[in-house]
């Protein structure tokens, strides 16, 4: 697990990293599950931080979750640009907006195949 | 274009087979992230900021409309809708989920494409003149050659784990729109003074946070000795390139290390041993790959009354007159052009595209031009092949989708990396900046009257917007916690490459634009008639430029 500079200044931390299986952005809560809602994740204290680590090192080692690191939230790290976008799960501009297509796609050019899905591993149930 | 045969069907789809079971793995535990992580880079998944990300080749930038629309079915039914056109001419899904990816290779397969060697230390996709095959002013049609490289380094033995990626450019124009002076091997073709047209060879170009311009290590290679020549290079590389340090790994920190003549010599070493072994291609095998690339069948056009019509349209039609002159490039048949469809627009990040509008796209080249669409070096698409007397029409449909800018060339045709909104490495945004900037010089005709500059934007010192080569470069820099943004000066791509000159201090973003125009009002007061930025900068200097920016 990295740890940002601010680690340095602060004991006061939160935790986050990517679901292994979709790479949705969690934060940890207090009762040291993930969270996709950054205004839910826990900050954890010099007391509370050791069991904390040790419970997302666990997911790590679980193959739940990847890309584990610190934030330390009384630093700047978390006023960052980086953990401000992360924290709005999506970019600060607009991206394109899809419409349906502009007309049907000509018969016999091209069929989307048949797609074969690989089971969907849910954090939460396993 | 290049027509996949069953051999190369068959390896795609082993290779999307042979993912299905590594994720499958992975999820179930049995590869940990370590281990699983090169794999996944084998074949174009990086972990972004917000998720997964796919880096899709589209080898030398060439699509056909099919697959063009296969990659907009990705778009909407994978990701969220949108792709983003890189600077390799590549796309990029944003928004990608691991289990889903196995299901995605399987569908690049069933329109012959795939995303190996877009990522990882391997040779990577090679990228070539997107006007390759159409252009008016080049020797030959460097697409051949390309696709032999393609199949010379994939799943090449000797270089899947070299000490860092390496990037190869071929450019056969009067005009070199690949930038092959920034590649880790550059290749020009040329005519020698028997007039045998033949490869000039550069080595040891790059940008990053050490840019290099290359060098030539040979002035004329006769083109059946490019893959053992090519091979005698990447040999010299993967032995002593760097290993020890990823900052120093790329061949550019070799090649100056041992100094070019050393490099040319230790590679002349390497090809006396190999080049007349099997390494190149018999004439028979070259000849097949070449005879995908023969000069596409037009249909010959009948009339030219087409050519009053576009004059009386051009005179009463300011924008359709505007997007003739910038976005309209001459084809080697004089009533066929390319058309430049520019992705860059107000409100639109440099290069994104959403599925709607690749279909439309795809459309458009179905209807009227030859099935075939290039992706650019500068994150534009470009229909290569259109008989002039379409152009009214096709200006009409691209305006319908508000892709009828008349931006190429222009300040506000900006490369910019997808930064800090999506990017792990990157310390500050290019696409608010893009906007921000465009929406500064929102005049049309203000625009057209600076006329070419180069604008290109990095997100961090990796330079993935490449920077260090625009007339003006803008690198986010992270100063104390801020996103801070350096100007550069000076840089160029094309023939006589250059890197830009860093001015001075870094400024905050919500400065940046008003010292970007101070930087061109400087211009537009110092130019003489139809002096680009460039001379103009060769001509008086940094210090009136730089003076104005920090006034």
């Amino acid at each position: 697990m990295s740890k940002t500079p601010d680690m340095l200044k602060t004991d006061n931390i939160i935790l986050t990293a990517n679901r292994l299986d979709d790479g949705v952005v969690l934060w940890m809560t207090d009762r040291l599950d993930w969270t996709a809602n950054r205004s839910k994740a826990a900050m954890f204290d010099a007391k509370s931080a050791p069991l904390a680590t040790a419970r997302a090192e666990q997911d790590v080692a679980a193959n739940r979750i990847v890309s584990l690191y610190t934030v330390a939230v009384n630093g700047k790290a978390d006023q960052s640009a980086r953990e401000t976008i992360r924290a709005a799960r999506g970019p600060s501009i607009i991206p394109p907006a899809d419409r349906p297509a502009c007309a049907p796609v000509p018969l016999g050019r091209y069929v989307h195949p048949v797609i074969k899905r690989v089971p969907h591993v849910s954090l939460r149930s396993a | 274009m290049y027509r996949y045969d069953q051999l190369d069907r068959n390896f795609v789809t082993a290779r999307a087979q042979q993912f299905r079971h590594q994720v499958k793995r992975r999820l179930a535990g049995a590869l940990s992230e370590d281990e699983f992580k090169p794999l996944r880079l084998q074949n174009g998944l990086y972990l972004q900021l917000h998720a997964y990300m796919l880096r899709v080749a589209i080898p030398y930038g060439v699509l056909s409309a099919q697959q063009l629309r296969g990659l907009a079915g990705i778009a909407r039914d994978f990701d969220r809708g949108f792709g983003h056109f890189t600077t390799r001419q590549n796309i990029q899904f944003n928004w990608i989920k691991l289990v889903e990816t196995p299901d995605i290779l399987d569908r690049l397969a069933s329109f012959d494409m795939h995303a190996i060697q877009t990522s990882g230390n391997c040779i990577r996709n090679v990228t070539s003149d997107p006007f390759a095959g159409a252009a008016a002013d080049e020797l030959e049609d460097p697409r051949g050659w390309c696709e032999i490289i393609r199949q010379w380094s994939t799943l090449h033995p000797e270089f899947a784990f070299m000490p860092r990626k390496f990037k190869i450019a071929v450019s056969a124009g009067a005009t070199d729109r690949a930038a092959t002076g920034l590649h880790d091997i550059g290749l020009r073709m040329v005519k020698n003074t028997d007039g045998q047209i033949g490869f000039r060879v550069l080595v040891g170009g790059g940008q990053g946070r050490t840019p290099r311009v290359a060098q030539q290590i040979a002035s004329f290679l006769p083109k059946h000795h490019l893959l053992s020549y090519l091979e005698a290079i990447l040999r010299v590389y993967n032995q002593a390139g760097r290993r020890d340090n990823i900052y120093k790994a790329r061949i550019k920190i070799l090649v100056e290390a041992m100094g070019i003549d050393a490099f040319r010599d230790a590679v002349a070493a390497e090809w006396d041993k190999i080049r007349d072994s099997a390494i190149d291609l018999p004439d028979a095998e070259r000849d097949r790959i070449l005879a995908h690339f023969a000069p596409v069948d037009l249909p010959p056009v009948t009339t030219r009354d087409y050519i009053d019509d576009i004059t009386r349209r051009r005179q009463a039609d300011r924008a359709f007159d505007q997007w003739m002159t910038r976005n309209i490039t001459a084809h080697w048949h004089p009533d066929y052009c390319a058309v430049m469809i520019s992705l860059k627009a107000i409100d639109r990040p440099p290069g994104d595209a959403s599925a709607h509008e690749m279909e439309a796209i795809a459309e458009i080249a179905e209807t009227f031009g030859q099935d075939e669409i290039r992706a650019t070096y500068e994150q534009n698409l470009i229909i290569p092949h259109i008989a002039k007397q379409h152009l009214p029409a096709i200006y009409d449909r691209l305006a319908a989708l508000g892709l009828a800018g008349a931006e190429a060339g222009l300040i506000s045709d900006m490369i910019a990396c997808p930064g800090l909104d999506y990017c792990n490495l990157a310390n500050a945004r290019s696409l608010p900046l893009a906007d921000k900037i465009f929406r500064r010089f929102d005049d049309a005709d203000r625009r057209a009257d600076i006329g070419a500059l180069r604008l290109n934007i990095s997100g961090c010192i990796n330079a993935c917007g490449h920077h260090h080569v625009a007339d003006i470069g803008i690198l986010g820099v992270n100063k104390k916690g801020v996103e801070h943004y350096q100007i550069t000066l000076g840089g160029q791509a094309g023939e006589a490459a250059a890197i830009g000159s860093i001015m001075g201090p870094s400024f905050e973003e919500a400065d940046v634009p008003a010292a970007i125009e101070r930087i061109v009002d400087a211009y537009m007061d110092l130019r003489h008639d139809n002096e680009t930025f460039a001379d103009s900068l060769i001509r008086l200097g940094t210090a009136p430029f730089k003076e104005s920016l920090y006034a």
